[in-house]
């Protein structure tokens, strides 16, 4: 029985391990502004970091505060990580709190949605 | 090893199999923005592509009855393999055993063959709202009768509810889910022939019905830093789900006299309760529970379940990970558009 129990815990580990390099769906990982923080003062872009890579063409981002739609870019990817997107604010955002949506499609064709908070001081 | 022998073994086995209390693992569900990580007590509520290589169990049951005084109590441990096809994005069929090494008294063998259909009846994204609806049939003569493995097929109908709460206002509750099962498990012969008394009198078994009903209450770190609040600290936290299981199994109808000495009398509810913890990687899940057992009838000391779970539709997604027929959208009813036209 030992030797069966250690064939599975290599069988385990081994298979963990060959697992880690494969892909996912995209979920968020973390952004900048972070998911419900406080920020002096306007962010100029907004960055959002999946856990997998991201088709831009396909995927999209929007702003909207108090007074309404924010004007920006289409999201475009980090030239150096296909998991991370940017997208450029229009103006200057006021004071108050904002709802970021973000529609993504990871690269293995998975379609994954979010919203999150974050506030302006 | 003498024919009575060899029953009350396929006895002992039979009580620790519905005293570990664990089903096949199945896949992990992705509704909207939730993830429902594949339990360890019960399935999660919806259908995917999965592999499940394997997922353990440790328990350690009642004294054992079938001795007088009763002996010391059994400790067996469970590895079940499982894998998880779609049909359709909300129809899965499944296929899982279990093999079983226990001692008091000692065994090694297959639990017999499961397999299971089940349909995602309701789905509602936005409100990360699932019901399911299967059927799963345990294959008689497919496993070892030593290992508890039935000699009769049983028909066991189940549905599962999952339900998160990130629609609410109330930012520390939305990582919160919560999720649940109740299975009817029918067997197809009512009595088993189990030997011949001294005066040549048939010896039967009643086969009972079993109801098995459990739930989960869930809290997801992972949905916590993805949606409410950013997590600092250690990267590991931005995986995990925590929760509390549990899972208990009673017998409805047919029957049969609890017996002296005989633990857990066929009257007797068994189960387990305890904390669970889930890390989600990008394509795979680890998850470990400390099973403490409900009464005495459900075992002696706590047990420790434990998975390895692969997300096929991930590892995967343009071969074995996607449906087979149609895209990858569930079409099931949604009733929040239905009764809010």
């Amino acid at each position: 029985m030992q030797r069966f129990l250690k064939s599975c815990i290599i069988a385990v580990l081994a298979s963990s391990l060959a697992a880690t390099a494969a892909l996912a769906h995209a979920f968020l990982d973390h952004a900048t502004p972070g998911v419900g923080t406080t920020v002096s003062g306007s962010p100029s872009e907004l960055t959002l970091s999946f856990t997998q890579g991201v088709v831009v063409a396909f995927s999209s981002v929007t702003v909207s505060g108090t007074g309404g739609a924010v004007p920006a870019s289409k999201p475009v990817n980090d030239p150096s990580n296909q998991q991370i997107i940017h997208v450029r604010l229009g103006h200057a955002l006021k004071p108050g709190s904002y709802t970021v949506t973000w529609h993504v499609l990871s690269v293995d064709t998975h379609r994954t949605e979010g919203s999150y908070h974050f506030t302006v001081s | 090893m003498s024919h009575k022998t060899s029953l009350a073994r396929a006895g002992a086995f039979a009580a620790a199999a519905i005293l570990a209390g664990i089903g096949p693992a199945s896949a992990h569900t992705v509704i909207g923005q939730r993830i429902f990580p594949a339990t360890l007590t019960i399935d999660d509520p919806g259908v995917d592509d999965e592999l499940a290589l394997p997922t353990m169990n440790y328990s350690y049951g009642p004294a054992n009855p079938y001795t007088f005084p009763p002996g010391p109590a059994q400790q067996s441990y469970e590895f079940n393999f499982f894998y998880g096809k779609r049909i359709t994005a909300d129809l899965e069929v499944s296929i899982d055993s279990t093999f079983l090494h226990a001692v008091n008294p000692r065994a090694n063998g297959w639990e017999g063959i499961e397999t299971e259909v089940r349909d995602q009846i309701m789905v509602n994204t936005e409100h990360e709202f699932v019901v399911s609806l299967g059927v799963s049939e345990q294959w008689g003569g497919t496993g070892n009768p030593n290992a508890g493995a039935p000699q009769f097929t049983s028909i066991t109908p189940e549905i599962f509810l999952g339900k998160g709460f990130g629609d609410l206002q109330t930012e520390w509750l939305r990582p919160v889910a919560f999720t649940a099962e109740v299975d009817y498990q029918v067997p197809t012969v009512a009595n088993t022939v189990t030997g011949v008394d001294p005066f040549g009198n048939v010896l039967l078994s009643q086969n009972p019905t079993v109801l098995t009903y459990g739930a989960t209450l869930q809290y997801s770190l992972q949905y916590m830093n993805a949606y409410v609040h950013e997590i600092d600290g250690p990267e590991i936290l931005r995986h995990l789900v925590l929760d509390i299981e549990a899972q208990m199994s009673t017998n409805v109808s047919n029957i049969g006299p609890s017996m002296i000495n005989n633990v857990p009398g066929t009257h007797q509810t068994t189960g387990v309760v305890g904390p669970g913890l889930y890390y989600l990687a990008h394509d795979y899940e680890l998850g470990i529970y400390g099973a403490f057992p409900i009464n005495q009838a459900s075992g002696k000391h706590p047990g420790v379940y434990a998975i390895v779970d692969f997300f096929l539709d991930d590892l995967f997604p343009n071969t074995l990970g996607k449906p087979i027929f149609g895209g990858q959208e569930s079409t099931a009813f949604d009733p929040w558009h239905a009764f809010n036209r």
